[in-house]
């Protein structure tokens, strides 16, 4: 079962492949620029009440839930 | 004749070891500054090389090459006008794919790049293997595998940078394709270009900012004679293809390209288990410990700087009167005038001495400060912050800025400026002040240490601390919230992995905070030491009653009655406006007047502890010091912002100041 929901619905631990971001220009210029790109795979390292920490092309980015509602993932097992 | 000198510019991500690199490369030989008109550090060094000089300028570091931040603009146009021989891109092994989006950029505008392929122990440890040579013939410039925090791989590196500068390696110019659509696209501006002088700019490059729409180069471009017809093409590319955002879709592209290189030159071993890196942030980002962690972290940096400065300081009292001693006899048996004397003895050396008391302070604390820093734990705490600042409306990024303020509050007001969102600034700047500096934490240390012993001056340093904390929340909020109201920011922060501190590096980097302090303390301060003790010698040097120092705290003496404070502390804290570090001075020469001994055993038998506390408290709040004053009206450009930020702080140190002093009277 695949569905694309925002990253910040994603718990620990899971992965998904980012499908769009639906951002403003200026944070989706940011975040083109730090590897988020559509097809591009992502993991949760951490979430909880604050920001999240996500692994992305082998760096570790931490993201404002507000971002990490803007970025749409699809789930993977 | 062979030339000697080879201009290097250094290039890269920020985190991935450059300043480290930097100061290996260059040592002690490295003048550090402003770039021109601008507020962000330059650092340039030398380093000799078999008789040739290689002059080394640190760029900022940055993630891109764009026009949306003074840093990216600086670095590129430092490559652009000033057209280093070589550019050294330092790179993390580790985390290639994101570092290779700033490679693929300066290549666009030079191929005279050596890549320095850094970290590669830690892209080993993460089960990465990268095939050097192939990435080295894919990109067309030389790749040289480093491990800068040991020293590994810098000599090579050098080689090839030399080699490199005198044309001894050809490097080929890499092309990026960013596909059918938009290389028709840069290719139509660039033939459009063809006839125009650009001066120093590649026009390949001209025509990727142009299509990205980058607001510099459109200004740059409309300069240049003839390039209308430029402009009614971008339009028509901007009214036929509104569905295209270049920017992003260019970004994207540039990814897609690293891709398929990194396919080619990764291959990727299973490693099982965490890495270290994940094991250490499962605990110091832990949802219930992150916090207490960071208290307790933030709690063994002050109680370190006490413990191991002060015999240190002990040590350099003893040294000045010492020496206050000796010039003092010596002067006597030259027979000079009295008045010399006293000015020298009194006013300079009694000035200068209190102040180096501090250096150890200051060195101890930034020492293990930068090891904090180099270690990367300084973005968790700023991640672990978030979420509490991110409920007072306020940015993660806002508590870095005012972390970097216990260091001081120039570069950390300086450093808001990576929030983007006007107001957040504002709010940021505003309540950075509040956040005691290292001149601020020195006295704050050194009267602490003298009042309070062991654990106890540990627990008055953390509440004062607590206190500037919360007052920077509470303030932050009423700032926003009623102020300047506005929409949150996205928070967006790189974590780099963690890696062991190099010791030259963090010694430098302490080194560079020392210096510059004492800098300040041999003019500045002993200057102002003299003035203090012509403002307290005369009209009369008899009756300390008659002098101007004593005129100017007694008129502000009422209001410093209130907190239990005489003339004399309030001649200090007036004092303490021009450079906070005044205060320890300024009361050693008004009550060395009076009495003989040090401050330190001279304070306790003039003030109680609660006088000490409540006096640490306002001098930790009130007004920021000048240079502090003067960014502030540099960075908000408004000199109401700038007087705002002195009154409310004056306010609100005078109103603690009561309220603890009356509250404590009643209880003690």
């Amino acid at each position: 079962m695949s569905s694309v929901v925002p990253l910040a619905m994603l718990s620990e631990g899971e992965e998904g492949k980012i499908v769009s971001i639906n951002a403003g220009f200026g944070l989706s210029r940011r975040l083109a620029e730090l590897g988020f790109n559509p097809g591009t795979r992502i993991k949760v390292l951490r979430c909880g009440n604050g920001p999240i920490l996500v692994m992305i092309r082998d760096g570790r980015v931490a993201l404002g839930r507000g971002v990490a509602m803007k970025i749409f993932v699809e789930r993977e097992k | 004749m062979k030339r000697k000198e080879i201009k290097v510019a250094l290039a890269g991500n920020p985190n991935v070891g450059k300043s480290t690199l930097f100061n290996i490369l260059t040592g002690l030989r490295q003048h550090v500054g402003n770039w021109p008109g601008k507020t962000v550090e330059r650092k340039e060094g030398f380093l000799e090389f078999n008789g040739v000089t290689l002059r080394i300028i640190d760029l900022p570091g940055t993630y891109s090459l764009t026009a949306y931040s003074e840093e990216e603009k600086i670095a590129r146009d430092f490559i652009i006008h000033e057209q280093p021989d070589v550019v050294i891109n330092i790179v993390d092994a580790s985390n290639l794919e994101r570092n290779l989006y700033l490679t693929l950029q300066l290549l666009e505008l030079t191929s005279n790049v050596v890549i320095a392929l850094n970290m590669i122990d830690v892209a080993k440890a993460k089960g990465i293997e990268i095939n050097t040579s192939l990435l080295s013939e894919i990109l067309g410039v030389p790749v040289v595998e480093t491990i800068a925090s040991k020293s590994i791989g810098v000599r090579e590196l050098i080689h090839k940078v030399v080699d490199l500068g005198f044309g001894k390696i050809k490097t080929k110019r890499f092309k990026a394709d960013f596909g059918h659509h938009i290389e028709q696209e840069i290719a139509e501006i660039e033939s459009l270009l063809e006839d125009i002088n650009t001066e120093t700019y590649p026009k390949r490059w001209l025509a990727i900012k142009l299509l990205e729409h980058d607001q510099e180069v459109i200004k740059l471009v409309r300069k240049f004679p003839n390039s209308q017809l430029i402009f009614e093409k971008l339009e028509h590319v901007r009214k036929t293809e509104i569905h295209h955002d270049y920017e992003v879709e260019i970004a994207d592209k540039r990814y897609e390209i690293i891709d398929k290189i990194t396919k080619k030159v990764i291959k990727r071993k299973k490693i099982r288990g965490e890495s270290l890196t994940d094991k250490i942030d499962n605990i110091v980002t832990h949802k219930i410990f992150g916090i207490p962690i960071l208290l307790a972290i933030y709690g063994f940096v002050f109680f370190a700087t006490f413990q191991l400065s002060s015999p240190i300081v002990d040590f350099f009292d003893n040294f000045f009167s010492w020496l206050s001693e000796f010039i003092k006899n010596f002067l006597l048996s030259i027979k000079a005038p009295e008045i010399v004397i006293d000015m020298i003895v009194d006013g300079a050396i009694a000035g200068f001495s209190t102040v180096m008391t501090f250096v150890p302070l200051i060195a101890i604390f930034f020492f293990i400060y930068s090891i904090l820093e180099d270690i990367g734990y300084m973005t968790r705490a700023a991640f672990v912050m978030d979420r509490v600042m991110h409920s007072l409306g306020l940015h993660g990024r806002t508590f870095l800025c005012l972390i970097c303020a216990f260091g001081c509050n120039v570069p950390a007001i300086l450093g808001t400026r990576t929030l983007a969102n006007k107001k957040d600034k504002i709010v940021a700047i505003l309540i950075n002040p509040l956040i005691p500096c290292g001149a601020r934490l020195g006295v704050m240390v050194f009267i602490t240490g003298i009042f309070f012993h062991g654990l106890e001056a540990t627990l008055v340093m953390l509440s004062l601390l607590t206190i500037s904390i919360c007052l920077a929340g509470v303030m932050g909020f009423f700032f926003k919230r009623f102020l300047l109201a506005g929409e949150h920011t996205p928070f967006v922060m790189e974590m780099p992995p963690y890696h062991i501190p190099n010791l030259r590096s963090v010694l430098l980097h302490t080194w560079e905070r020392v210096s510059v302090f004492i800098k300040r303390a041999s003019t500045l301060i002993v200057l102002f030491s003299i003035m203090m003790w012509f403002l307290s010698n005369f009209p009369s040097s008899e009756n300390i009653e008659d002098t101007f120092a004593a005129y100017l705290g007694k008129i502000l003496e009422p209001v410093g009655k209130l907190m239990g404070f005489d003339w004399k502390v309030t001649t200090a804290l007036f004092f303490a406006l021009l450079a906070k570090e005044l205060s320890i001075s300024t009361l050693a020469v008004i009550y060395g007047l009076e009495s003989e001994g040090s401050l330190a055993k001279l304070l306790p038998e003039v003030w109680t502890p609660l006088q000490a506390y409540t006096f640490l408290l306002v001098h930790m709040i009130y007004v920021p010091c000048i240079a502090t004053i003067a960014v502030i009206k540099k960075e908000t450009d408004s000199w109401k912002w700038a007087f705002f930020a002195v009154g409310y702080s004056i306010f609100l140190a005078g109103l603690l100041g009561i309220i603890v002093y009356n509250l404590g009277s009643l209880f003690l």
